[in-house]
């Protein structure tokens, strides 16, 4: 069944713009994601490959030498597939697409740990609890209340912050209004110190992400397989949009 | 029917693939991954009712203002805020996790003392304040204290307590030594200075890291107007990669294509109403930098420098150096002929002209009597007792830095949050606040601006933690030392008393979230003063203008300081980010997604090397090498990296790699006057 049957009438789908050309790399929205969606600190021994981040910066450099050595930074996270490939291969329906807001949510408490959905993600935007979460003594006074926390065994991703959605509505339904749109914006694009990642409804044809998503320098990673993510980058490098066609920024890529 | 045992074994095998094909292995696979997710060693987030305050980072000079989530009085969650004097909202990484703060690992939480072998022991804070005060009367040579932070009020209440006693001893600040040459080039001092960044259209930046860490994040690029950006840089920084023009250079040619734009400006005419002296004095100095021979020393070719010249528009393009917070200062010839340009461009047009003062100011402290001294400044082996207050800071700064100045068995005490490096080598450690335990004031960057703000306390400190106040009204009273303009029982009363003298002073502007800024004629109280201040609201002193007449001098343009011509090495050694990042005391340990978890920050033993110097140089990345510079050596393994030019080896300190002073000599940290630390001669060998 396409998704279109089965969204319901005014039923927003949330999308996300990240503006490459912006992006200075400085980690701000990996440390925000983290701190919201109480995402533990490192573990000894975790690096960019087994570590529990949702939202990661990858550096991708255009292979050229210097001076003609160019550089962007991809803060990749789910993309938000409207066709998401780690939805069907999960045996537990521990991941969902929500047609009432266009999120592919996950729901840790389903989850085996069997990580056949962190096989199929293309962009490698999924990560896996190797270690039990754990925080320096008394810092659990900071978790948020609105997420919980995740055990060891289980993949988790973005969800766009979906509480933040919840909060909102109940926070507009308590005031007995309609919730405004800008009123939910997940935790990135707040932290994001030089504004470079656009969120909202693309169903609205007048939302900044709509617009985004109409611009020229809009492009999605490794468009072809057919997953159509709600996740444009803009750049207007040719080169980045040539690289993003046929791969996904990883450990290659970067400085490392 | 006879039941055989067929017939059992049909049920059992019909029964056993009927329940396949039911529900319940299903529920079952789902109930299990439910009931192995509960355990009790699990953290679950603690509900209350949720609020919000206002507040402010302490974690660097920026000071940016912050929005607090609270849930039952506990923060979880901070924003930045866009009314702060250098701030439209952003925060780095480390801003953004600052609530965590008060559950630092490293917090110290009980006062300590060195024993004869060597080693820590928890002391009771009598015996260490008086092991303290026996040394300060005992002392023959200087007492001092270092203030990592001034500007604070305990900054005036140390300037106060030592008045005629000691000296208070400063930090290397390159934010301060930029000013300083820019005051050089004046005959006269004209008065504290300020680079106008208000009308700015255009930065024309000298490798700073101006679309990084220029004062508060995503400053110029939150700007409402377009800002271009020009960027003159050796290595391909972020700045460099942001920029609207990055323009690649040979490293330490800041002063050459300097020189070559003021000559070209000259020529414009920028100079027209300049005194006749000083014009002709400039362009003796420039008229040797034509662009050929500009692109000759530096590699900017004539065109790209005539087409920059030309974006150079008077009232709108300041020029930066610094401040910078990947590496020292520039040699002081090169800052001064960029600060030149800033002369031309009329950009050094606004002063920041200092509220006026009563005379027992606690604010901006009229304790002048006392005296101040540049790190950089103080004699060799001269310092008997140091009490050391580097919390907020910001940095880490480099031990030797500091072992040179200390006289044989001198006493070092520390005043601090954690058991950082300077801690470690101070024979009396006392606790102080972790950030967002305690309600600090937040001064803004005394050299650029004069600024107020308050940071709430959202955690309680470590039970023997020491307000810095108790611990000077404490050791006053053993030395028998009283305080008058800062007489208080603890920072919050100190707050109080300036709020008093800001209101009696009636200068300035208070800038408040999502109001207009408010003048002293609607805040005629220091009670309402303080709750704008808890509200988010920002003081900011009054702005002046300079003394047009003032007349320049360009002595220190002539000046050729870089002695690195000298050392016979082959390469030029880059360092990136070492300093800042070195500092624990403002690090929350969710820092480590982005320092162990994400490729931005390069490891922390590589050493960044062009393919082609590689190549070049046969250097195997497989093998360990080691750096060596004249003042020292580190081992290294090489990392290809195609974005480093050639002959450059680039450094990028992380918190547990390489630093900056392990290379160079850190007294050249910020010390304008001597060769830069951006650049360092170095060469590669086999480890």
């Amino acid at each position: 069944m396409s998704r279109a049957k089965e969204k319901p009438e005014g039923a927003p789908r949330y999308a996300m713009t990240i503006d490459l050309d912006k992006c200075t790399g400085c980690g701000a929205c990996m440390v925000a994601c983290a701190v919201e969606n109480n995402v533990p600190p490192a573990q000894s021994g975790a690096n960019d490959r087994n570590g529990t981040t949702l939202m990661r910066v990858y550096a991708m450099s255009n292979k050229q030498v210097y001076p003609h050595a160019k550089q962007v930074f991809v803060p990749m996270t789910c993309q938000q597939c409207e066709d998401p490939p780690c939805e069907t291969v999960c045996p537990q329906n521990a991941v969902e697409y929500d047609w009432t807001t266009g999120i592919v949510a996950q729901i840790p408490v389903r989850c085996l740990g069997c990580r056949y959905c962190m096989v199929a993600c293309p962009y490698h935007a999924r990560a896996f609890n190797w270690w039990d979460p754990t925080w320096p003594e008394g810092m659990e006074a900071t978790l948020n209340p609105d997420i919980s926390t995740r055990s060891r065994g289980t993949a988790e991703k973005c969800n766009f912050c979906h509480h933040r959605r919840q909060l909102a509505r109940e926070r507009a339904v308590h005031e007995d209004r309609e919730m405004c749109e800008d009123e939910y914006q997940p935790a990135c694009v707040e932290a994001c110190p030089v504004g470079a990642i656009t969120f909202g409804n693309l169903e609205d044809p007048n939302s900044a992400v709509s617009k985004g998503f109409a611009k020229p320098e809009a492009f999605a990673f490794v468009e072809k397989l057919g997953t159509k993510p709600k996740i444009r980058y803009l750049s207007s490098q040719k080169w980045v949009h040539d690289m993003a066609r046929s791969g996904v920024p990883g450990k290659e890529a970067t400085n490392g | 029917m006879i039941v055989t045992r067929r017939h059992i074994l049909k049920l059992l095998g019909g029964g056993a693939v009927g329940t396949i094909f039911s529900p319940i292995p299903w529920k079952l696979l789902r109930d299990s991954s439910v009931w192995t997710q509960n355990w009790s060693w699990l953290p679950v987030p603690q509900r209350g009712p949720v609020g919000s305050a206002y507040s402010a980072c302490t974690l660097c000079p920026s000071g940016c203002g912050l929005k607090v989530r609270t849930i039952g009085g506990r923060p979880v969650l901070v924003n930045g805020i866009s009314n702060t004097a250098w701030g439209k909202g952003g925060l780095c990484p480390a801003g953004t996790a600052i609530h965590q703060m008060p559950w630092h690992p490293a917090q110290l939480r009980s006062v300590k003392m060195r024993q004869s072998d060597g080693r820590f022991m928890e002391a009771k804070l009598d015996v260490a304040l008086a092991a303290v005060a026996a040394a300060i009367k005992g002392a023959n040579g200087t007492v001092a204290i270092l203030d990592g932070r001034p500007g604070r009020l305990i900054s005036g209440a140390y300037r106060e307590f030592l008045a005629g006693k000691g000296v208070i001893v400063q930090p290397p600040s390159v934010a301060r030594s930029s000013m300083k040459v820019l005051r050089s080039l004046f005959k006269e001092d004209p008065g504290p200075l300020a680079i106008d960044v208000d009308q700015v259209k255009t930065v024309v930046s000298f490798s700073a890291s101006v679309l990084e860490n220029f004062g508060q994040p995503g400053l110029l690029q939150q700007s409402p107007k377009k800002i271009r950006t020009i960027q003159f840089e050796a290595i391909q920084s972020r700045t460099a990669l942001k920029a609207d023009q990055w323009v690649p250079i040979k490293p330490g040619t800041e002063r050459e294509i300097a020189l070559g734009l003021a000559n070209l400006l000259l020529k414009k005419g920028y100079a027209a109403n300049w005194d006749e002296e000083d014009r002709t004095a400039l362009e003796k100095i420039c008229a040797e930098w034509t662009p050929s021979k500009v692109f000759a020393a530096s590699g900017v070719d004539e065109a790209t420098l005539t087409s920059v010249a030309n974006t150079m528009e008077i009232g709108s393009t300041v020029v930066v150096a610094g401040p910078d917070a990947v590496g020292g200062p520039l040699a002081i010839e090169a800052e001064a002929s960029i600060q030149t340009l800033n002369l031309l461009l009329g950009s050094v047009g606004q002063a920041i002209k200092p509220v006026k003062i009563a005379a027992d100011d606690p604010a901006f402290g009229a304790i002048d009597a006392v005296e101040t001294k540049d790190l950089t400044d103080v004699p060799a082996q001269s310092i008997e007792v140091l009490i050391i207050d580097m919390a907020m800071a910001g940095y880490a700064l480099p031990w030797n830095l500091l072992a040179d100045k200390l006289a044989p068995k001198a006493l070092v005490v520390s005043l601090t949050p954690v058991l950082d490096d300077l801690a470690q080598h101070s024979q009396v450690v006392i606790p102080t606040a972790l950030p967002f335990t305690t309600v600090q004031d937040i001064p803004g960057h005394p050299d650029f601006l004069r600024s107020v703000r308050m940071a709430q306390a959202f955690g309680a400190p470590a039970d023997d933690a020491l307000d810095p106040v108790d611990f000077l009204n404490r050791l006053g009273k053993i030395l028998g030392i009283n305080r008058d303009v800062t007489a208080a029982d603890s920072l919050s009363e100190l707050i109080e008393k300036q709020a008093e003298v800001l209101v009696n002073a009636k200068e300035g502007v208070v800038l408040q979230p999502k109001k207009d800024p408010a003048d002293f004629d609607d805040i005629d109280e220091a009670d309402e003063l303080l709750k704008r201040f808890k509200r988010g609201a920002c003081f900011v002193a009054a702005f002046g203008q300079i003394d047009t007449a003032l007349k320049f001098s360009f002595d220190s343009l002539g000046i050729i300081s870089d002695e690195t011509k000298k050392h016979d090495f082959t390469m030029q050694l880059i360092l990136t980010g070492g300093v800042e990042r070195a500092s624990l005391a403002s690090r929350s340990p969710i820092l480590s997604k982005v320092d162990q978890e994400s490729g931005l920050n390069p490891f922390a033993d590589g050493a960044h090397v062009n393919p082609e110097t590689i190549a070049n140089l046969a250097l195997l990345p497989k093998k360990r090498w080691v750096v060596n510079t004249p003042e020292g050596s580190i081992k290294v393994q090489i990392r290809p990296d195609p974005t480093v030019p050639p002959g450059v080896i680039l450094m990028s300190g992380a918190p547990n790699g390489p630093k900056p002073w392990d290379v160079a000599n850190p007294v050249e940290l910020a010390s304008p006057g001597q060769k830069s630390w951006r650049i360092i001669p170095a060469v590669i060998k086999e480890a």
